[in-house]
């Protein structure tokens, strides 16, 4: 996946951009506060349909304009190109894919494919699981689309049983009422819920698996050099293995979970309250016991872990958006980071760093100088 | 500005409260409908008021009927009353009819289970289902509910149900689940994932 060509039109700083993008590298350089990241949040615009900034459009309109643009055109790997359009008002969006206005945003969603890193994105390691599994399930509907009615069938399922134990056990002073038919729509809900729990959790633990040997040798070459190693883990309550005892030990949980069922009156057991772990050395949380540097190295390598899977399996490769990534990495660990962007057909890079963007100069196709939202080409490295 | 009489007003207004007419279709409809004879609109008023004051439910199984008598189905000698085939809704036994092969009779449920949506085990036909399976000695029951979530979930409820009951001789009763697969004349590559792989699970023998 690569980006050719960007138009922006009141994007936050950017009055008016026009632009031709090369493969490879491309550097934004520039002091805080110039534009480098407005840039890169277009473009995650684009992926995302938001903004890894804020979840208001308002806020990326330029101060005082009616409403921002943001057009693209694109090409896949096979270099097949697309044109995406946004335009953004206070409450109201306006997309086109390839000139067609499109009322779905999960047909927009995806279709330009990248990975971005940016210094705030820590939260995934050390915020909700709700992210961590979004992160994992939106992954795994890309490599098997075929997935997506095995999810609805699962949160079908796990409302409508809801919905029962909120019947079956109503508020403390309300008189019970468990008729015994109730009960048995509760098991039938409880085989719904087994049957495509399983399926979600076996996809989950596979996914994790194969990200997980991408992850722990990325890890290895960008993260501080303390020793420590870093995997991937699918975290559950239901005990995974052995495989064939999954549905059973799902089952034994769901009915031993029985009483607090009847307190909290939701399912409390089940893939909607798993995790994905970062495991420190095989035991520890990451999310607790690792420092700073090392929740950095590995959020920004579960990011390429996710982009070389995508290349790997679906020959798929994602625009790489790095915002201020290399900023507390030894050169060591910079120069193997720029190693593996090399790999990839189109990154964005951003510095404030003048030392920095020497060190990247010479890999890079081409450097700009981003100020007061204005791009001048710096001259390229190669 | 010209506005509508106000009796052709009404008339819309009626027209619109049916399912699937919008204010358009209604106009439509009450500007082809005045241009009836009035004898043709007798006629139809008479239809009308006949159906609403006729048309009942088969009080066995549940099927549209007349007069509170017994459905064609149930009131047939012929058929084979120790085969059920349980549906959610009248039209779906229809259907099932339609297709001409079966020769069982039918018990309608009245809906499918949800309780997001209010929709209860109490709501459904069920006691009626487990006294007409004692008393006609019934052997098979075919659960034909829709291929939908709420319908799949009706049918693994009405399992816990029938489960344990026995059919006359104290066999086990035959649960069965209408296959899911290809519809007929289909076009192998025009199928979606969710049809093909169920399609695969319940593949025959050739």
């Amino acid at each position: 996946m690569r980006l050719k060509r960007l138009k922006l039109r009141d994007f936050r700083n950017y009055e008016r951009l026009d632009l031709e993008f090369p493969a490879g590298i491309i550097v934004l350089a520039g002091a805080n506060g110039a534009g480098k990241s407005n840039l890169l949040e277009a473009i995650h615009y684009l992926s995302y349909l938001k903004s890894f900034r804020t979840n208001r459009d308002r806020e990326v309109v330029r101060y005082s304009c009616p409403l921002a643009l943001i057009e693209a055109r694109l090409a896949d790997d096979d270099e097949r190109p697309f044109d995406a359009r946004l335009v953004l008002k206070s409450g109201k969006r306006h997309v086109r894919l390839n000139g067609n206005d499109i009322t779905r945003f999960q047909d927009f969603i995806g279709r330009l494919h990248s990975q971005f890193f940016f210094p705030g994105d820590l939260t995934l390691l050390t915020g909700d699981p709700t992210l961590r599994r979004e992160v994992l399930d939106l992954e795994l509907l890309r490599l098997k689309p075929v997935l997506l009615p095995v999810y609805q069938k699962f949160r079908n399922a796990l409302k409508q049983r809801n919905s029962v134990l909120k019947l079956l056990y109503p508020q403390p002073g309300r008189r019970h009422n468990r008729p015994v038919d109730l009960l048995k729509a509760l098991e039938a809900y409880t085989e719904q819920l087994i049957g495509a729990g399983v399926a979600i959790m076996r996809e989950r633990r596979g996914i994790t698996k194969v990200l997980n040997e991408q992850f722990v040798p990325l890890y290895a070459r960008l993260a501080p050099p303390e020793g420590e190693s870093v995997s991937l883990r699918y975290l559950s309550a239901v005990p995974l293995e052995p495989d064939d005892q999954l549905a059973a030990n799902y089952r034994r949980l769901l009915s031993e979970s029985q009483e607090t069922e009847a307190s909290l009156r939701f399912t409390t057991v089940g893939p909607h309250r798993d995790d994905l772990g970062f495991i420190l050395d095989g035991e520890r949380d990451l999310k607790r016991y690792g420092s700073q540097g090392q929740q950095r190295s590995a959020a920004l390598t579960f990011r390429l872990a996710l982009a070389a899977l995508s290349r790997q399996r679906l020959s798929d490769d994602p625009l790489l958006l790095l915002d201020d990534a290399l900023s507390e990495m030894d050169d060591e660990r910079k120069q193997r980071l720029l190693a593996i962007c090399r790999q990839h057909r189109q990154v964005f890079i951003t510095s404030a760093s003048q030392r920095e963007v020497d060190l990247i100069s010479p890999l890079a196709t081409v450097v700009y100088t981003v100020e007061d939202g204005l791009l001048a080409p710096a001259g390229s490295g190669q | 500005m010209l506005g509508l009489p106000p009796a052709l007003a009404d008339l819309i207004h009626q027209l619109t409260r049916l399912p699937g007419i919008g204010p358009k279709a209604a106009e439509r409809l009450a500007l082809a409908l005045i241009k009836w004879e009035p004898a043709e609109v007798a006629s139809l008023g008479q239809a009308l008021n006949d159906s609403v004051a006729r048309v009942t439910d088969c009080p066995t199984c549940g099927c549209l009927s007349q007069d509170g008598e017994l459905c064609d189905v149930c009131a047939s000698e012929g058929r084979d009353a120790s085969v059920l085939c349980v549906v959610e809704d009248a039209l779906d036994a229809v259907a099932v009819e339609r297709g001409g092969t079966y020769n069982g009779r039918y018990h309608i449920l009245g809906g499918a289970l949800s309780p997001m949506k209010g929709v209860l085990p109490e709501d459904l036909r069920v006691a009626e289902l487990l006294e007409r399976i004692q008393a006609d000695g019934v052997t098979e029951v075919i659960v034909a509910t829709n291929a939908s979530p709420d319908g799949e979930a009706t049918a693994l409820y009405l399992k816990q149900e029938l489960v344990e009951l026995t059919a006359p001789g104290g066999a086990a009763l035959r649960l069965t689940r209408l296959a899911r697969g290809l519809p007929s004349g289909a076009q192998l590559d025009y199928a979606d994932p969710a049809t093909l792989q169920s399609a695969l699970e319940h593949r025959t023998e050739l």
